[in-house]
């Protein structure tokens, strides 16, 4: 699943630490989260909406496998 | 904080106080045994004291036990570990069938056969049992 979560970030200058810190995950969950290969529970999503002020699907951007 | 150090206290003195029974009796007590209380007691000793240390750094270092409880807590390295002790108990499994089948091979005892597959068949049911409880509960 693609996200908008680097962009946001440093849209707001911070670093991996900092945002890391602030949700209370490890630096390489950011780092994972940010090049896709994680997708967080919801509760981290509802964390990160939370923390950016913007709703989820503007975080995380959900396309559907043509089948 | 206190209760935990005065436990990991009592881990080493009770690992040492098997540990040095294990030598001084060494006589009067079977070797199997005194292997298990140098063993054991050892591994306590060991434990209590690693673990001591480990809160000792946590005391004069708040931010980086704040750190480190992060890290064991969050949920990208739960997953990770979660399914890396999935999948090794998958491998354990199949390697004691695969042991089974080598020690009827190698004409070993039937207990050592045997207990390779209760070991298989126990994690099997185990498994199972989880299975079931985990569709209830979610």
């Amino acid at each position: 699943m693609k996200n908008r979560l680097e962009e946001l970030r440093k849209a707001r200058g911070l670093r991996q630490e900092e945002l890391a810190e602030a949700l209370e995950v490890s630096r390489q969950t950011i780092g994972s989260l940010e090049n896709g290969r994680y997708n967080p529970s919801i509760l981290l999503a509802f964390k990160l909406s939370r923390y950016f002020g913007v709703p989820i699907e503007e975080i995380f951007i959900y396309e559907e496998e043509p089948s | 904080m206190k209760g935990k150090k005065t436990l990991y206290i009592a881990l080493i003195v009770i690992g040492l106080c098997f540990a040095a029974a294990s030598l001084i009796l060494w006589e009067a007590i079977p070797n199997s045994l005194g292997g298990v209380l140098m063993g054991s007691g050892s591994g306590m000793a060991a434990i209590g004291l690693t673990r001591l240390l480990m809160l000792r750094l946590e005391t004069k270092d708040p931010a980086q036990a704040r750190r480190k409880e992060i890290e064991v807590n969050d949920e990208r390295n739960v997953a990770i570990r979660r399914r890396a002790k999935a999948l090794s108990g998958d491998v354990l499994q199949w390697g004691v069938m695969a042991a089974a089948w080598v020690s009827i091979g190698f004409d070993a005892p039937f207990w050592v056969t045997l207990a390779a597959i209760v070991t298989f068949v126990s994690k099997s049911l185990l498994e199972v049992y989880l299975v079931v409880r985990y569709q209830r509960e979610m």
